[in-house]
Order: C-alpha cells, then structure tokens, then sequence
C-alpha cells in the first residue's frame, strides 16, 4: 500500500529540488532528511548610507520524512523546479497505523499521540471509527472498518442472517424499581402476584447514588420474549442497544440471555455510545448499515437511521413507572397521552370524579393517566408522556445537543437519580392497587364496558389486578422480522441470478445454483439494502390512504415532522393538513372529537373518522386494520350540519359543549379557512375568503348561502356570550348582512386570537356606505355598551336572522 | 519489572488529627493516597515501610500539617519488550482486551499468530485455533509488551503473542 507524500505549503515556492537522498528500495525513518532543495529569496540591508537595500540570497535546505517505511518511487527529479505544492514520493509505509488502541498502534506498538516538526498532521486522525461494542478506547480506520464489515456481511449472507440491533427497556423487558414489586412477589395473597412472580430482580454496585443506591432492579420480561428471541436469532444476529449503564445491560443480558447464546458479546450501553441522547448505528456499523434492522420503542432516539427501524409499541407492564433510563433520552413527544382519554371516555363518572392527579398533580396528564390505570386498562405509552413532562427541565438542555456533553451527563444522571428516588418513595404502583381496591368495592355491579371500541390486543378481561400480563406484541414483531428476512434474502436470491448472467447462464447445463452464491458472494454490490426493502414493506400498509390528523399534534408542530407525522408516511399514507374530497381517513383524538376538522369530514361521507388506536394498531401489525370498531361517534350535532344548515342548532348545547373542548376548537379555527375554500358550496367557512383584506368585499358571490348556519357558526364562536343585544334592526338587504356576518365572524375571530382591531379598517369602506346612517346608529347603541364582543345576537328563528353586529367592528369600518 | 524504589511524599494533617499518634495517621494517610496508583511512567503496587517522617510544619492560612514523608515501595514499570501474564477481558474481531494487574492491554489480530483465528460464532466469542489454544474472557494469555503509552493516572499497552511460548496459558 503506497502512501503519497506532499511537500506541503510551508515551503517558499518556487523552490529547485538539488539533491534526492534517498534512492528507491531505501529505508526511510521518521525525520531523516530525504531531499534537499534550494529556494531563492531576498533580504533587506541597511547600507551605510542609511539607505535599504535588497539582496538576493539563496538557501539550501532538507526535507525530512514524516513517515518511516521503504521508498517505492520519485515523481520528481533533480534539478526540477517546483512552483507549487505537490505530491513528489511514494513509499511504503512500515505500519498503517489502521487500528489504535488509547492512543497506540495496535500493530507497532509506537504512541501515535507524539507530534514533531515533520509530521504533517495527527497520527490519530488515521484511525477514528469506533467499531467495538464494549469499549471506546479502540479505534479503527475507515478502510479496516468496512473490511471487517464486509467480513461480518459475507458470514450472515452465508448463514443466511441479517443483524437486528434490539433496544431494552420497554421493547424487549419493562424495569422499575418500585419495592412494593418485591412485596407482591413474596405475597402469594396479591393480586398482583401471578403477574409479578416471573418478575427478575438484581441490584447494581455502580448504580445511582444517593437514596437510590443499593436498590433492587425489578425486570419483566415481555411475554412470549424467549421463544421470540429464539426464534429470531436463527434468522438475526442480535445485538443490545440500550440507553442503560453497561452493569444494567450487561445484568438484563444474563437475565434474558443467561447461556450468552443469543447476544453474546455484543451489547453496547450508555458508557460506550458516544451520544447522550441519541443511538446511531453508525457507532456498530460505520460503513454499511444495508443489513441491519433495528427494533425500539422510541423512533426518535434512531434520527439516522430510521429507514432500518421498526418502531415498537412500547412494553408498559408496570404502570406508570415508564422507562427507567429516560432521562438520558430526548423528551419524549406528547402524542401517546391521548390514549388516556380515549378511556376516559368509556370509563364512569365516579372514576372521574376520582380522578384529581395525586402523586404529582403537574400536569393533566397525570389524571389521565390515573383515569387509565383505575379503569385497568393497559393502554401504551401513557406513563411515557408522564416521564416527558418530569424531566422536561431537561428538554433544553438536551437541545444543546452535546454542547458540554460532561456537564449534561452529570445532570441526566442527577436526574435520573431523582427520578429513581422518587420512584422509590412514592410508590406509584402500590397507591394504584389500593386505590383500584377501592374501586372494586365501590363500583362491583358496574359491570365493564368490555366493548369499548377498542379492539386492541391489550384489552384487559377482568379488573382484579393492577398489572397486565397481556402484552402481544412480540407475536407481530416475530412476524414482521421473518417477513423482513424474506423479502430481503428473495431479492438477493433474484439479484444473484441476474448478476450472474441472467436466465441463460442459469439455463446452461452444469450451471448450478450453489455455486452461484458462492461466487457471488464476493460481490457485496447485488445485496439489497434493508433500508429499502424494509420501506417498501412497509409503505403497502397505508398505501393509498389519505390522512388528516385532529388533535393528535400540537397546531403550531408540523405534522410532517411530528412523530406520528413521520410514522404513518413511512407506512405508505399521504398526510394532509387540511380536509378536502381526496382524504380517505380522519384520524382524530379521541379525546377531542369535535374538532373543527372532525365536523368538516363528517360532510363527506367517504372520509372515515377513526380515532388513532387504528392508525397505532395498523402501523403495529403492518396491515391496515378493519376501520369499524375504530370509527369516532360523531356528535349529534355535527351530522345535524352535515344534513342541512336550515335546521339551526340549539346554542346552548353547543355552548356547553364547546366550552369543554375550547382549547381544541379554537387551535383548529386557524386552519379551517384554506381547506373550506376547496369547497364553497358546501362550506359554510367559505364565505370568508383569503383576500378579503385586500379591499375586495366578496358578498356578490354569496347571496345563496344559508344565514341559519352563518349564525350557527357564529355562535360557536363566540361561545356563551350571546346574552344581550336583542334589540338589534332586523337585517337591511342580502348583501349588507353579508358583508355584516363575514366582517362580524372575522372580527370575532380577531378578538378571540387577541388582535383587537382588524386590519381592514380602511379597505371595506366603499361597500357599506349606502348604509352609513343605520350602521352609525347602530354602531352608537353598540358603543354605549360594553365591550364589543360581548354583544353578540344569535337567531333563534329564519325571520330574525339578523345578525350579530360586534360594536368595536363597526366602528371601526365606520371611521 | 518490579522495583523497590524509595520516594518521597508531602502528606497534610488535619488539626484535629495533632496528638500522640500522628505518626501513624500519616503514614494511614500516605497509604491511601498512594497505594495502586500510577504516577505515568509506573504503579505503585505496595509501600513496603516508611522510613523518615519530617517534623510536622503548619502551613500558614489552614492550619494544617504538612509532613514529607520518605518511604519504600515496590512499583511496577512496564517495559516495552517486556513479558507479562494478563487476563483476558473481552474478545472481538480485531483483537482481545487482556489486563495485566493495573495495565489493560490490547492484543490486535495482527499481533496474534495467523494460525489462531476469530470465532464470532462460538459462545463466547474466541481466538482458536481449534486445537489447545483457545482465547475467550477470562482466559489467562502470556504476552509480550510492544508499546506502552502513560496518561495521567493510567498507562496503556500493546502486546503481541506472536512468538515463542507466548499465547494462551491454560494448555499447559
């Protein structure tokens, strides 16, 4: 392997080479002089007479070797002047240095961190790829790198293997370290005990300190996760990637994997990653991550690597504990707590009433969540969105992203250390039993709504214990990876034949298909990429549905890069932001299914509602599920507007019901104006076009539409403000009530957003000035009043359907 | 190699400590801080006696004590060149991690005859040569140092059992 050198551009160009001293086939050592050259150069002299004076002088000088090894060839030759820096001797180098071991060669021997004068640049630099699974003093270089590598694929493609990198807490076991655990497994009597008896325990020496330290580690397993680690292992090399310490994972490894027959060596941990808030698989496999799968609970921690990642439904066995190494991980996005809820609403009053947070009372999730464990329904990730908001003080240290990695490390561990104690101390679990007993006793009649439109797998049959041991998703993963597994040996099967010649060279005599892939394997180039084919699997799933999601993001988060976003078009659907003919799902919250887009869909009779347990359970078991048990009630009301705008709804329900779900209404406001503008003539929104601020009243095209459903809406707006303002003169002609209604709804609009005066103060002059006399007098009862939006007048007939005429907005049109 | 070498140390004394027995708390004191350390360039395996403890001088400002202690140690410096036993610690396809007492070391694949080779399938993890030689954690290698490098409070090392009567222990 020849290595060029360069003279470098330090030198004083133009510079003549005088003498090489070193002939091909010599030894070169480290700073010995190899060439000498001369270069010209000029010096000032004062003379005498006080005057500077140039001379020329000319200096010899000695190149010297950076490196030791035996020259192989010169590119120049004496006598030869050299304008510029260029690449002049090839030699062989003694030791390449490729693999560094703490700051030694692993193959001379020689410090590679000593610097001199002659050596262009650092000998460490030579090697930087981390490839090791236990260690991160040992350093490779890029070419060693992607031998070994080829080295790993030629021996899976031979075994017929792909690598899958599998995540720990809460993908493959769920650990706590709540005491009361220990309790229920020495306790024959609890509850709790068949679920809990399976549950392995170990204690950490270099664990937390503090309150924490010496604690026991309370481990379950995900059902069925022998067998399934099995069963994997004959079609994957398994690797552990965890966000642990290395005692954790290697403690879990013995726990899950006792013989070391499935993982074997290959668990990295915290300590090795690299990264404090994110996992890479570059750090396992830095050239070619074509054949590697790797399964975790959190998608977001994989920013790189997500086309290799199947994400799964996180194991929640413990509730309410969620993952206890979170605190090392970026916050997790707040989608899951909608699970939560959608219990709730199956779940009796007396629960809810019950349902004040207790332990913590930050945040609404934490009733939430409180909701869903006394209902004893294993929903997901609903304790995740709890551990987001406990160490969301975190969150923006974690965006410095490594900016002084030490100093944030100290802070997660302190973190999480609290964490941990509170865990300890708080005993999440033991207050969930005996507040579930209490239940119990209260509530036996009440038999449960077993049939609550959810149909996931987690549903719970009977209400004794607290803990659920009826986690099924290993089944699907099982399925999705020996899937995974054919679709990618199919297509490197069919690349073998038509690398080798296509049909005809299979079709000749003597050719055999064995031998083929044993010629073939030296050609790495035909293996397929799992990031390709793992895509395309999965984009069947959705493929052709078109979703609009409500309530499921925060409004102001693009829904493309939320997390869900990402998911569902990884899963072949198309994503829209607003609801038009083209979408084939709305996926709403289910604890918001009033939203203005849910109202919206429920005009079009092909747009499915289903809440997202559909779209959650379909990206789990990669099929699109049956839509029926997942479909949202729409609310009365709502298909009331859809039959027909004449029939006015009663405001006062829409006002108690509105004022429930305000937040929710409200966010979706601002979206409502593009999409209605798609479809004018069955949209009430659509008289509030996007250019009315630009001086043109747009009444002319709207004398149709039906006034009952303008103050229907209108009424929503304002809520339950509507008390005053009876007195108001019944509407002048079509087209001022027009002009009226759309200013009136959009200053509402305004104001609600709090924006007092509208900007189109000026612009709408022209179209009302016929009315001026009526309108100012109205304007001067309006001002009389208080404040503006406070008068608010709705029909309760056809006849009068006058319209409500907001005192600060006319005014302001007036002047 | 192993040295008996004669040091010197400055140990502060608590106020609280001056009384009859300070001697001892000292020399307590020089134990703990001293024993298994490494200095950069050797560890300090063991401090044989103490041989000559100064008169106590109260540094201004604290109040505390301050001793030089001179006292005997057996050090260890690896040597480049040097023949070690280590145990292996973890195996991988570029070589295997072995500790030699404090000095973690590392063999690389190419330090390692050509005959004995990586096993990534075997449980655990190998160097064989499926004969006598088998290298897996835990396994007791005799190995000859080729370059060491000091850092502070550590050192590091490379070795080789490319050679004669190097290699794997437990055949013989």
């Amino acid at each position: 392997m020849g290595k060029l050198l360069s003279l470098g551009t330090k030198l004083k160009y133009p510079i003549t080479i005088s003498k090489l001293l070193k002939r091909p086939g010599d030894e070169l050592e480290k700073q010995q002089p190899i060439l000498e050259y001369k270069f010209d150069w000029t010096t000032t002299v004062t003379n005498e007479f006080g005057d500077d004076e140039e001379l020329p002088q000319t200096t010899i000088a000695g190149w010297d070797s950076p490196a030791e090894g035996t020259l192989t060839k010169w590119k120049i030759h004496e006598g030869q002047i050299i304008e510029k820096d260029l690449q002049f001797v090839e030699i062989e180098e003694t030791c390449s240095h490729s693999v560094q071991f703490a700051g030694l060669c692993a193959m001379c021997g020689k410090d590679m961190t000593e610097r001199n004068w002659a050596s262009s640049s650092d000998e460490t630099n030579r090697a930087t790829v981390n490839m090791i699974h236990d260690q991160t003093t040992l350093k490779v270089s890029h070419e060693r790198a992607s031998e070994a590598e080829e080295e790993l694929q030629r021996r899976l493609l031979k075994d017929r293997k792909l690598s899958l990198v599998v995540d720990l807490d809460q993908t493959i076991i769920h650990a706590c370290i709540e005491p009361t655990v220990g309790e229920w497994q020495n306790d024959p009597t609890s509850p709790n005990y068949e679920a809990v008896k399976e549950v392995k325990a170990f204690q950490l020496d270099d664990g937390p300190r503090g309150l924490a330290s010496g604690c026991w580690y309370y481990i379950k397993m995900r059902p069925g996760l022998k067998e399934f680690l099995v069963k994997i292992a004959q079609m994957y090399e398994l690797h552990v990637y965890t966000m642990g310490t290395r005692a954790y994972a290697m403690n879990i490894a013995k726990i899950v994997d006792p013989e070391k027959k499935l993982f074997g060596d290959r668990i990295i941990s915290r300590d090795e990653n690299g990264n404090i808030t994110s996992k890479n698989l570059a750090r396992l496999f830095p050239v070619d991550t074509k054949m590697v799968v790797i399964i975790d609970d959190r998608a977001d921690v994989w920013p790189k690597n997500r086309p290799n990642l199947i994400k799964v439904v996180p194991y929640d066995f413990f509730l309410g504990i969620g993952d206890i190494n979170s605190s090392f991980l970026p916050k997790v996005q707040e989608l899951p707590k909608m699970t939560p809820a959608l219990k709730k609403k199956h779940s009796t009053k007396s629960e809810e009433k019950d349902s004040e947070p207790k332990e913590n009372g930050e945040t609404k999730t934490d009733g939430a969540l409180t909701v869903k464990t006394l209902t004893g329904e294993a929903g997901n990730g609903a304790s995740k969105s709890e551990d987001g908001a406990r160490i969301s003080a975190l969150e923006e240290l974690v965006k410095m992203g490594g900016g002084d990695d030490k100093a944030l490390r100290e802070e997660q561990a302190a973190e999480q250390e609290k964490f941990l104690e509170k865990q300890l101390k708080d005993r999440p679990l033991l207050h969930l039993q005996e507040k579930l007993d209490r239940e119990e006793g209260e509530e036996d009649g009440a038999p449960e709504d077993a049939k609550n439109g959810d149909a996931s797998p987690e549903h719970p049959h009977h209400r004794h214990n607290l803990l659920k041991d009826d986690d099924v998703e290993l089944m699907y993963l099982e399925k999705h990876l020996s899937q995974l597994h054919k679709a990618f040996y199919d297509e490197y099967d069919s690349a073998l034949v038509n690398a080798h010649g296509g049909r005809v060279a299979q079709l000749k005599p003597g050719h055999n298909k064995k031998v083929s892939i044993k010629e073939d394997k030296a050609d790495l180039k035909i293996v397929p990429d799992i990031g390709f084919v793992m895509p395309r699997l999965k984009s069947k799933t959705l493929a052709g549905c078109v979703i609009v999601m409500s309530g499921l993001v925060p409004l102001q988060a693009d829904i493309l890069r939320s997390e869900i976003g990402i998911q569902a078009v990884s899963f072949g659907a198309e994503i829209q932001t607003k609801v038009n003919r083209k979408v084939t799902h709305l996926v709403a919250s289910t604890s918001r299914t009033r939203t203005h887009k849910v109202r919206q869909a429920a005009k079009y009779p092909n747009i499915k509602i289903v809440n997202q347990q559909w779209l959650l359970n379909s990206m789990s078991k990669w099929e699109k599920e049956d839509e029926t048990p997942f479909l949202v009630q729409i609310h009365d009301q709502d298909r009331v507007r859809e039959e027909g705008f004449n029939s006015s709804a009663p405001s006062s329900i829409h006002d108690s019901d509105e004022s429930s779900s305000s937040g929710s209404s409200e966010d979706e406001t601002g979206d409502s104006l593009p999409a209605s503008q798609e479809d004018p003539e069955t949209d009430t929104e659509g008289l509030i076009p996007d250019d009315f601020e630009e001086g043109h009243s747009p009444i002319d095209g709207l004398k149709e539409v039906n006034w009952g459903g303008v103050d229907d809406e209108l009424a929503e707006f304002l809520g339950d403000d509507d008390d005053d303002d009876d007195d108001d003169s019944a509407n002048d002609s079509d087209a001022s009530s027009a002009s009226d209604s759309s200013r009136a709804s959009r200053a509402s609009r305004g104001s609600r957003r709090g924006v007092k005066r509208p900007v189109g103060e000026i612009s709408t002059d022209e179209s009302d000035t016929d009315e001026e006399s009526n309108l100012t007098k109205r304007v001067r009862t309006a001002k009389s009043r208080t404040t503006g939006l406070k008068t608010v007048k709705t029909a309760d007939g056809e006849s009068e359907s006058s319209l409500p005429t907001p005192g600060v907005t006319g005014d302001e049109d007036k002047r | 190699m192993f040295f008996l070498y004669n040091l010197e140390r400055q140990v502060t004394l608590h106020p609280s400590y001056f009384g009859r027995n300070m001697h001892e708390l000292v020399t307590g004191k020089l134990l703990k801080d001293v024993e298994g350390t490494c200095t950069g360039r050797y560890f300090i395996i063991t401090i044989m006696d103490t041989f000559n403890i100064s008169e106590g001088r109260i540094l201004p400002g604290s109040g505390l004590a301050e001793f030089t202690v001179g006292y005997r140690a057996v050090v260890w410096r690896p040597f480049k060149g040097e023949t070690v036993d280590a145990i292996v610690t973890s195996v991988n396809q570029v070589g295997f991690f072995a500790d030699a007492g404090p000095l973690p070391l590392f063999v690389s694949a190419h330090l390692i005859p050509p005959d004995i080779k990586f096993d990534p399938n075997a449980t655990p993890p190998q160097f064989t040569n499926n004969e006598d030689s088998v290298i897996e954690v835990g396994t007791h290698v005799r190995v000859k140092l080729i370059g060491t490098r000091a850092e502070v409070g550590g050192m590091y090392a490379i070795a080789s059992i490319k050679e004669d009567y190097l290699g794997c222990l437990q055949g013989n």
